[in-house]
């Protein structure tokens, strides 16, 4: 019962005092939530796009959430995947882009390089002007940093 | 305890179709020259207390041969086999996904773990079971830890639905009334045409206030006699509704179930008759 309402319960002093104890535990069963279902505020749309640089400079692009269909198995685990490639978890984004490398050995790749599409709300009445969440004029682009890839990738 | 019964096929269910179908992505979603590299999740979250055995089982057949004893537990849950050592064994299998590779983890999963590890606890199996059937006997009536595992469900549910709730009042867009457009123009989660509830934003203003209704009401109201079928009504209709509009049908259905754990005997014996 202790887990049950100890984990998703708001930081406070009592908490403070009391989690420390509890989080071990909380962590190893995966309670450790807040089932902040579309909270604070639902997600808006974001996009993740890569840009794999062959042996010879040339640069091919790929949009792995673009091309994801609805239907496909594990859609939501890799939706999730995609927009958990951020700035601030560079081992993730370093592991993906070594995967790329390893997935994409036919390219002869130099190096992988993410961008980040972070959409904003469309309102509603610029949606029924024609507008929708991830046209180019309604995204944030970022770049993450490069990721290398190493010999084993390049020799294919 | 036919409600904890509900839940242990629902749970079964809900963990076969969830894995079942990422059978052919497993090297990728959970291998270790997959997407996500176990150190790389070591680096991020910490490897301390979340040590999960496919950190080690990487190569693809051993992938492989873990998720065929991890699906066949799963079913044997939902089929009520060998119930009681069973759902240790889903249980175990779920969270050494989860520890493996938590980036991909989301909602789905984290109330999957806390449903199966109450029904770890709970004395399940006794009714609608192939093990009810070796058996042979009579159920029995419901005793003190059956009671005690149910009413840890409910709760667990109750809490769940609480804290959706209070975390929603912490942003604009659900005070605003406009937070369901949010997520339904996600494209993540688009699973309808938006045109309709653009031309009708008062529609979306009243999802976005009853679903803060019914989530912050429901763990009051759930549990009184009178008030029961009446939140567990708009609760049912609102998990279902959410389903449907986001294309969240596992979630929901695991939710869906977790309420009927508050459905009374008399209701359920009434629908099966």
């Amino acid at each position: 019962m202790a887990a049950i309402l100890i984990g998703p319960a708001p930081g406070s002093e009592l908490m403070g005092t009391v989690y420390p104890y509890f989080r071990p535990y909380l962590r190893a069963l995966a309670l450790d939530t807040r089932w902040a279902f579309f909270a604070p505020n639902p997600t808006r749309g974001r996009t993740l796009r890569y840009t794999v640089e062959d042996a010879q400079g040339a640069r091919h692009e790929f949009r792995p959430t673009e091309s994801l269909a609805r239907w496909e198995p594990g859609y939501f685990r890799l939706t999730t995947l995609y927009a958990a490639l951020r700035p601030d978890a560079p081992a993730l984004v370093a592991s993906a882009g070594r995967y790329l490398c390893r997935r994409h050995a036919a390219l002869a790749p130099r190096s992988v390089t993410f961008v980040l599409r972070d959409g904003r709300v469309v309102t509603p009445e610029e949606y029924l002007a024609g507008a929708r969440p991830l046209d180019d004029g309604h995204v944030e682009e970022r770049l993450l940093p490069e990721v290398a890839c190493g010999p084993a990738a390049s020799a294919g | 305890m036919i409600q904890l019964e509900i839940v242990r096929i629902g749970v079964g269910l809900a963990l076969l179709a969830a894995y079942a179908p990422v059978t052919g992505r497993l090297p990728e979603l959970y291998g270790s020259a997959g997407w996500i590299s176990p150190e790389a999740v070591a680096a991020t979250y910490g490897g301390a207390w979340t040590w999960s055995p496919l950190d080690v089982l990487g190569a693809p057949r051993q992938l492989l041969a873990w998720h065929a004893l991890f699906l066949l537990a799963c079913g044997a849950l939902a089929a009520g086999w060998r119930t009681s050592w069973v759902k240790w064994l889903a249980w175990a299998g779920h969270l050494s996904y989860m520890h493996r590779n938590p980036v991909i983890t989301y909602g789905l999963d984290h109330v999957l773990a806390a449903l199966l590890l109450l029904l770890c606890a709970a004395p399940v199996g006794r009714a609608w079971s192939l093990d009810r059937r070796r058996r042979g006997a009579a159920p029995a009536g419901a005793s003190l830890g059956q009671a005690a595992c149910l009413t840890l469900v409910r709760l667990q549910v109750a809490v769940i639905f609480f804290f959706a709730g209070v975390e929603k009042l912490r942003g604009d867009s659900w005070w605003g009334g406009w937070a369901v457009w949010v997520a339904l123009a996600n494209p993540e989660f688009a699973n309808v045409p938006l045109a309709w509830f653009a031309q009708h934003l008062w529609v979306v203003n009243l999802m976005t206030y009853a679903t803060l209704l019914v989530e912050l009401a429901y763990p009051f109201l759930v549990w009184g006699r009178d008030t029961r079928p009446w939140v567990l009504g708009a609760a049912l209709a609102l998990t279902a509704g959410m389903g449907a509009l986001l294309g969240l049908y596992l979630f929901s259905f695991v939710m869906i179930v977790g309420h009927l754990a508050f459905a009374r005997g008399a209701w359920l014996d009434r629908a099966a008759t």
